[in-house]
């Protein structure tokens, strides 16, 4: 898949999602591609996986403070100051959304995919491990004060299956 | 009449959002129900006096098209409007779901001019 053509869906969707569920408009940053394991992080992970003859997966990272902000503006409610399970839903949705969008502008190219049912992940010094062996496109979103970061690889099932695909959640505190 | 609304979706946030473009449309919506999924979803159905399903497609333990279909092959719901709300955007799923009876559709993510619109469109609009 073209990592060009990868970013710009991305940054479509995400611009769409952001303007017409938050009302709040994004800047994308310099898109980069990644391999082998994720630098430590603190916060929220969303992951939604695809699947069908092709295979991949789209994860949003997201500190705590600008997942409290996105939440807020989502619900239209200024009173969102703990990482609870709205946020943690809001979170997975924002993803379910992004990711969905990419999947289906895709299929137009890939075929049928289907989506899965997003899995959220929250907690201090930790690396997901996911798309393991696999380079990911990553693409940063300035929004709403913070930098929320969006990594994504798709390939033929038979490429995706190779190595180690499983997410794996690794805490290195 | 006002009409009682079911709103099946496994995401709070989407009901939520749904709930309020619901009332702010001022379309003579009555009572806003929710579920998590279309088995819930089918509970409510049973438990009260449903007039408009909005349902999400991809849910856990039952989705939207399996929800659906339950509805549809239920006399007494069988004439109940349907409304997909989906990211599922794909031809396939969407075309699946109003083959199988489905109202129309609204992909996520919407604006609430678009609920608006949809309302008005099976027959909801003030």
């Amino acid at each position: 898949m073209n990592t060009q053509k990868t970013v710009e869906l991305i940054r479509q969707s995400t611009l769409e999602v952001m303007s017409m569920m938050l009302g709040v408009q994004a800047e994308v940053g310099e898109p980069y591609e990644e391999s082998g394991t994720t630098e430590t992080f603190s916060g929220i992970v969303s992951l939604v996986s695809i699947s069908g003859d092709w295979a991949g997966m789209g994860s949003i990272y997201c500190g705590s403070e600008l997942a409290l902000r996105l939440t807020g503006m989502m619900l239209l409610d200024d009173q969102v100051s703990t990482v609870n399970d709205d946020v943690l839903d809001a979170m997975a949705e924002l993803a379910n959304m992004i990711v969905g969008n990419v999947k289906t502008m895709l299929e137009a190219d890939l075929g049928p995919l289907s989506l899965s049912i997003p899995t959220v992940i929250y907690g201090r010094n930790y690396r997901a491990l996911h798309g393991i062996g696999k380079t990911r496109v990553v693409v940063p979103f300035e929004v709403a004060g913070g930098t929320m970061t969006i990594k994504f690889y798709i390939l033929p099932q038979a490429s995706a299956n190779r190595g180690r695909q499983t997410g794996v959640v690794q805490n290195v505190a | 009449m006002a009409l009682d609304v079911l709103i099946v979706d496994d995401s709070a946030a989407i009901r939520k959002i749904l709930q309020r473009v619901l009332v702010q449309a001022n379309v003579g919506i009555g009572k806003i129900i929710e579920a998590n999924d279309g088995r819930e979803g089918l509970e409510r159905m049973t438990a009260e006096n449903v007039g408009l399903v909005f349902s999400d497609i991809n849910m856990p333990n039952m989705d939207g098209l399996e929800f659906l279909q339950l509805i549809r092959a239920n006399p007494n719901w069988k004439n109940v409007p349907v409304v997909m709300v989906t990211t599922e955007g794909s031809q396939d799923k969407v075309f699946q779901a109003l083959q199988m009876g489905a109202s129309g559709y609204v992909k996520k993510p919407f604006t609430p001019e678009q609920i608006r619109e949809k309302l008005g469109t099976i027959g909801c609009a003030a």
